[in-house]
């Protein structure tokens, strides 16, 4: 067994898979970082940029800061393209654990609404698994990475097994949350997994590694996936070693691909062989098709609370086209909110002593909500391997063209006129609004392109991420949705790949593989 | 003389002592204080032209003035920073800085040439060239500001509690 990643997808995988006795051999592209030895406490204004960063280092990663520039992955090393009038961010770490090194650790189910979108509102493709397929892993999931947060019984939020947040809220939050019920709209508190440690470096690998069953092999950038022309299934992966450039080919019996949803996708596309020329499991016609994401309204409101202030936040629950059909615009969109902060100085239109005055009597007073928002899948938004661009180990790059659509706008304004009411009604004035979208894969959501299916002709995967095409073959992370509500993705890839990796078990058991 | 195969085998039977703890005093690296460059001395001015770093000195005056347990911005070094900075920077915002400048330089940083700082804010920003530099001169004087080691300084002495901002730094890992 070879898995490549050691993220949520992989790392559960590993984990999953050692405790039932398989040998695996995992392949990650980057350096193992040791949080204590690789990190010291420095003070900030010793920092040669002041903490404003290297300016130019990372021109698509807005989450990089002068601290932790060394954790995302080089812009230079790992190049892509994308068409001049739609840049795309994207965000990449390369070390071991991926990106659960620096997720936010929100930690949601999906709900039937999505696994079963389009007999909610005819558009895009049903999942071909249901929340009640996906449930119990879930629920195994959930205590493993200790989520914490409070369940609502709402058929858009699902339930989970989750350590019960019962903290009291403060007063502004209060006072937030009776406005949001007069509109009818629910709230909850924030739910995530406990503690900055909460990633697949801290919970899924030490086990898996203790097991004997895992050899983790680090520095491993890989190229593609063999294939056995006789048999036409996956014979084993080809690699590279990011120092040395040494070339290496390791045999597998199946291979499990979690290298995060894109990188996942250009292993495939570049897997090329006679029998399989348009890329490994591309008989559909779909790989690299599909991409979407989550998109942001960072600050879509951005408020001055009125007195008594506090501190704290939570979680809007989606409510549009929920129980009714919205007018123009398909599916949902969620908040995060939270307060306590002061309002960023670009907010004061003084300067000088008038501009500090208002920065003292702002201290503590902002409230802010951000618009995370359902992007609708399409065909047009697409990866592709641009033959003429090659990262630093000559492996062919992407090229990625993802647009908002006209439902996506749509939805984006009225998170922000619904966001306006929520504040207003709580008495907070409202210091700034908009509606602008962060680019495409700034959310670091990015999803879909190796879309599974019930229908081999429309997708490349089964419900149990294993390839139509390929029968030894499975992919278990994000490329593999098919849609993804506005829900933070984390949760339900280490809960496919859970499910996935339990069904590869079995199958090899009983011969099939 | 012993055979090397026969000196090999006598080291083989008498293993190598274990090694020894060390005592913590030999163990022990001195911890050695250092400082940075920049607190040590002033930065090569090298950006900027002298008539435009006297116009972004006077900006910085006008944008971060000092107060009770607060430097200004130019107590904070914060023209020379900015010199580094944006001399570092994409050539769009060094466009923008320095074609902001030498309209300061001409116009003089008074109360009216700086009125596009009482806007209020939109997302969009300012369809202006010379506005969008002044958002940003203000963004940046007064981070640059915050974050100088002159107002952990003033902060810590106004509140008893050490004022110095600190943070994990992520090293290079190969």
């Amino acid at each position: 067994m070879v898995i490549i990643g050691s993220g949520a997808g992989g790392g559960m995988a590993a984990h999953t898979l050692t405790r039932l006795g398989v040998k695996c051999l995992m392949l990650e592209a980057g350096p193992l970082f040791d949080f204590q030895k690789d990190r010291s406490l420095v003070n900030l204004p010793d920092l040669p940029y002041r903490g404003f960063g290297q300016p130019g280092r990372f021109p698509h990663v807005v989450q990089a800061s002068e601290l932790d520039a060394e954790a995302w992955a080089d812009e230079q090393q790992n190049p892509y393209t994308y068409p001049k009038d739609a840049p795309y961010y994207w965000v990449r770490i390369r070390m071991v654990g991926g990106k659960t090194m620096r997720w936010g650790r929100a930690s949601w189910r999906l709900s039937d609404l999505e696994f079963a979108c389009k007999d909610h509102d005819g558009e895009g493709e049903n999942w071909p698994i249901r929340l009640a397929d996906l449930a119990p892993y879930y629920d195994r999931a959930e205590p493993m990475f200790n989520v914490t947060g409070r369940n609502e019984g709402l058929r858009q939020l699902p339930d989970g097994k989750i350590l019960v947040d019962d903290s009291a809220d403060s007063a502004p939050v209060r006072r937030f949350i009776d406005s949001c019920k007069k509109l009818g709209v629910p709230t909850t508190k924030p739910r995530r997994a406990t503690g900055t440690l909460a990633s697949s470096t801290n919970v899924l690998l030490p086990g898996a590694i203790e097991t004997g069953n895992l050899q983790l092999v680090t520095n491993a950038v890989v190229r593609d996936i063999t294939v056995d022309p006789n048999t036409g299934r996956a014979s084993g992966v080809r690699f590279v070693d990011r120092h040395s450039k040494r070339d290496y080919h390791v045999k597998a019996r199946t291979v499990i691909v979690s290298a995060s949803a894109l990188e996942s996708c250009r292993i495939l596309l570049n897997s090329t062989s006679p029998r399989y020329p348009k890329g490994l499991g591309n008989s559909s016609g779909t790989l690299g098709r599909y991409l979407f994401d989550q998109f942001y309204v960072k600050n879509t409101v951005m408020c001055e609370m009125n007195s008594p202030r506090g501190r704290g936040g939570g979680y809007v629950v989606r409510f549009r086209n929920v129980d009714k059909r919205e007018k123009n615009f398909l599916r949902g969109y969620t908040y995060d909110f939270g307060c306590g902060g002061t309002p960023p100085a670009r907010y004061i239109p003084h300067y000088g002593e008038a501009l500090y005055k208002e920065l003292d009597r702002l201290r503590g007073a902002s409230f802010s909500m951000t618009t995370m928002g359902e992007v609708l899948p399409k065909y047009e938004n697409h990866v592709r391997i641009n033959k003429d661009v090659k990262d630093a180990w000559g492996i062919p790059a992407l090229h990625i063209e993802h647009k908002y659509g006209a439902n996506e706008h749509a939805m984006a304004k009225d998170a922000m006129e619904m966001a306006e009411a929520m504040c207003t009604g709580a008495g907070f004035t409202i210091l700034g609004r908009h509606a602008q979208m962060v680019p495409p894969g700034e959310s670091i959501h990015e999803l879909g392109t190796v879309r599974m299916g019930a229908d081999p002709k429309k997708s490349v995967l089964n419900g149990y991420n294993q390839s139509h095409d390929v029968k030894n073959l499975f992919v278990v992370d994000g490329s593999s949705f098919p849609s993804g509500g506005a829900q933070n993705p984390t949760l339900t890839i280490l809960a496919l790949s859970m499910r996935a990796s339990e069904y590869l078990a079995d199958q090899m058991k009983k011969g099939a593989l | 003389m012993a055979s090397p195969a026969a000196a090999a085998a006598a080291q083989a039977a008498t293993p190598p002592p274990a090694p020894q703890a060390a005592s913590p005093a030999t163990e022990q690296f001195p911890a050695l204080k250092v400082t940075a460059a920049d607190a040590a001395t002033d930065g090569v001015i090298y950006f900027f032209s002298s008539e435009q770093f006297l116009a972004l000195t006077r900006l910085c005056e006008a944008i971060a003035p000092a107060g009770a347990n607060r430097p200004s911005a130019v107590d904070a070094d914060v023209p020379a920073f900015l010199d580094f900075f944006i001399g570092q920077s994409p050539a769009a915002t060094k466009a923008l800085y320095r074609d902001g400048l030498d309209r300061l330089v001409r116009d003089g940083v008074a109360g009216a040439s700086l009125s596009a700082l009482k806007d209020s804010w939109s997302c969009a920003g300012p369809a202006d060239a010379f506005a969008r530099f002044l958002q940003q001169a203000k963004n940046d004087i007064l981070q640059a500001t915050m974050n100088s080691r002159e107002w952990a300084a003033a902060q810590g002495r106004a509140s008893r509690r050490d004022g110095m901002p600190t943070g994990y730094f992520w090293r290079h890992v190969d």
